[in-house]
């Protein structure tokens, strides 16, 4: 069984370089930004193993026409002379990992907030880990997840003053409405804290609605690369593991991309 | 067992012609305007307008009812960005039981909650026909003979757009629009050249909202912003012929990675991003809508209910 998503895992596996490539070091970046690429590259590593599509082709509907719209494009085209100049080998997994292993990014954040993740039961292909975590409010979780994160735009959902004292970590895009659906049918569960969910199309109103028909939940959106970022450094401990002798880093933390005006 | 939305809305208005209360509405009515007069009058406008129904779009146009039996005499109507739980609570403590919204109900593009079909591509195996939120939403509209009626793609085909001539006048920035060929949106702003940091507080304060996210140099002079959807397609030629865009409900794994590249690569564009809700960028065409309606259907009131910003954010501490 695959995971709950991407069943078909678009646009990942080795999207720039072939399969016999040799490896002098890898760089794990969850999005091979250029600023990635040039630290691959002063770092003398010509292979980066990351979440995101280099191209910005996330998959599903979001990519619908996209690849030949970007045709063309002077970002990709200059992203791409960049990638072919340095002869980088990009490997994008991102379903696919969800699919090993569903809790590893959700936990991995959850793990960064201090909170001790459940075992999920086995086959339990949903990326959702639930965690108990000291009872707090949820304006003082957001604040405590802020300063954990180092993310200043979080976005909330729900009553500031909400007690909380149990939570679905959901890493990176938490939708459609049935991934939503599936944390809350844990009817301790009491806040859900993601990096990012559509608002209208699926999710952010389905807990409005939940809120208004009078559960006790509340949406935390931490950013979609502060919630990441976690699942990374992990991956990247274990890669060393697996690949003794290579040289393996993680991407420091990218500044937050966006400020609130 | 999959229901369609026929046999859903017809379920709902036998159900409804069975409950005693709105039974007897119903008899003591029979003269009052039903709700697919309304929709009617507002059809025949269109029409006479030149702007036909359905019209021949790309894509299965979400329009058309969404619950209720349209037969139901209407008490008064609201217009509303998108009929939340919260909004058709307030429509019935307005004692208006026609909700006429822009966007989805039940969180899936067509409303078709038994199937999900539209969201085969990505959805997990599953149906919201027996979850919690959705039956007592359904629930709630029952006991109170509400009727939800979707107008969202015919409504963009106003000329002019009402969604944009809303956003606009809350803007201020009428005077400045200048054509944009070619473009989703077929105009841009010419502004006096402002930093992007005032433009993004410009567009907080005259929106009224506090979780208004921007990428770029907060000191870039802005002399043109662009407007935009959701996707990063749909933002990329003004992307290439603005300073700025001003998009909403973004989703953060395709314009922003691409805005990030794309000033890190140091090219003239892209160069800024203002991204906001997509509730803030078009609720105001539906607090313009009344007026709009009111000389169509003059015997009933009508009253903008909104849908509201849906989050907060933390503020930095002074």
């Amino acid at each position: 069984m695959l995971g709950e998503r991407h069943k078909d895992a678009m646009y990942e596996g080795i999207i720039t370089g072939t399969d016999d490539d040799t490896v002098s070091g890898i760089l794990v970046a969850n999005e091979p930004s250029v600023e990635a690429i040039r630290v691959a590259v002063a770092t003398g590593k010509n292979c980066i193993l990351c979440r995101e599509h280099p191209f910005y082709l996330f998959g599903e509907y979001l990519a619908v026409g996209l690849a030949d719209a970007l045709a063309g494009d002077p970002v990709v085209k200059a992203k791409r002379q960049l990638i072919e100049e340095h002869h980088l080998l990009i490997i994008r997994l991102a379903a696919l990992w969800d699919t090993a292993r569903p809790k590893w990014f959700s936990s991995a954040l959850a793990r960064e907030l201090g909170w001790q993740p459940e075992a999920g039961d086995p086959g339990d292909q949903w990326t959702t880990a639930y965690c108990n975590i000291p009872r707090t409010t949820l304006l003082e979780l957001a604040n405590f997840a802020s300063a954990r994160l180092q993310s200043k735009t979080l976005r909330m959902v729900g009553d500031p003053n909400q007690s909380i004292a149990r939570v679905a970590v959901i890493h990176g895009f938490a939708y459609p409405t049935l991934v939503l659906n599936h944390a809350l049918q844990d009817l301790a569960v009491d806040c859900i804290v993601t990096g990012n969910t559509p608002e209208v199309d699926h999710c952010t109103t389905y807990v409005r609605d939940a809120i208004t028909a009078g559960r006790r939940i509340s949406l935390v959106q931490v950013g979609y690369e502060q919630s990441d970022y976690p699942g990374a450094v992990e991956l990247t401990k274990w890669l060393k593991n697996v690949l003794p002798g290579m040289p393996i880093e993680v991407q420091p933390p990218p500044k937050e991309l966006c400020w609130l005006a | 067992m999959t229901i369609s939305r026929r046999t859903f809305g017809q379920g709902v208005g036998a159900a409804m012609l069975l409950n005693g209360k709105l039974a007897r509405a119903y008899a003591t009515a029979q003269e009052r305007l039903t709700a697919e007069q309304v929709v009617q009058r507002i059809l025949n406008k269109m029409a006479s307008d030149g702007i036909t129904w359905p019209s021949a779009f790309t894509w299965k146009p979400a329009d058309g009812f969404k619950y209720g039996d349209p037969a139901t005499p209407v008490t008064g109507i609201v217009f509303t960005f998108q009929a939340t739980f919260e909004v058709l609570k307030k429509a019935v403590q307005a004692k208006k039981n026609f909700v006429i919204t822009h966007e989805r109900m039940f969180w899936e593009q067509l409303d078709d909650v038994g199937t999900l079909k539209h969201d085969t591509p990505f959805e997990p195996v599953g149906s919201l026909e027996t979850e919690g939120v959705f039956l007592a939403k359904r629930q709630y509209c029952e006991d109170n003979g509400l009727v939800v009626w979707r107008f969202h793609d015919h409504q963009h085909m106003l000329r002019p757009d009402p969604i944009m001539t809303g956003l606009v006048a809350k803007l201020g920035w009428q005077k400045y629009a200048v054509l944009a060929p070619g473009q989703m949106i077929g105009n841009a702003y010419a502004i006096p050249e402002t930093p992007l940091k005032d433009v993004a507080r410009h567009v907080a304060r005259s929106l009224d909202s506090r979780n208004v996210r921007v990428i770029g140099d907060p000191n870039l002079p802005v002399k043109r912003v662009g407007l935009g959807a959701h996707k990063l397609i749909e933002i990329l030629k003004p992307l290439q012929t603005c300073d700025v865009v001003l998009m909403s409900e973004p989703q953060d794994c395709d314009a922003f990675p691409y805005l990030r590249d794309g000033i890190s690569l140091g090219l003239p564009h892209p160069k800024g991003l203002i991204a906001i809700t997509h509730e803030r960028f078009e609720e105001w065409a539906e607090q313009d809508a009344p007026a709009w309606l009111k000389p169509l259907v003059p015997e009933v009131p009508i009253e903008f209910i909104a849908a509201g910003d849906p989050y907060w954010v933390l503020r930095a501490k002074a």
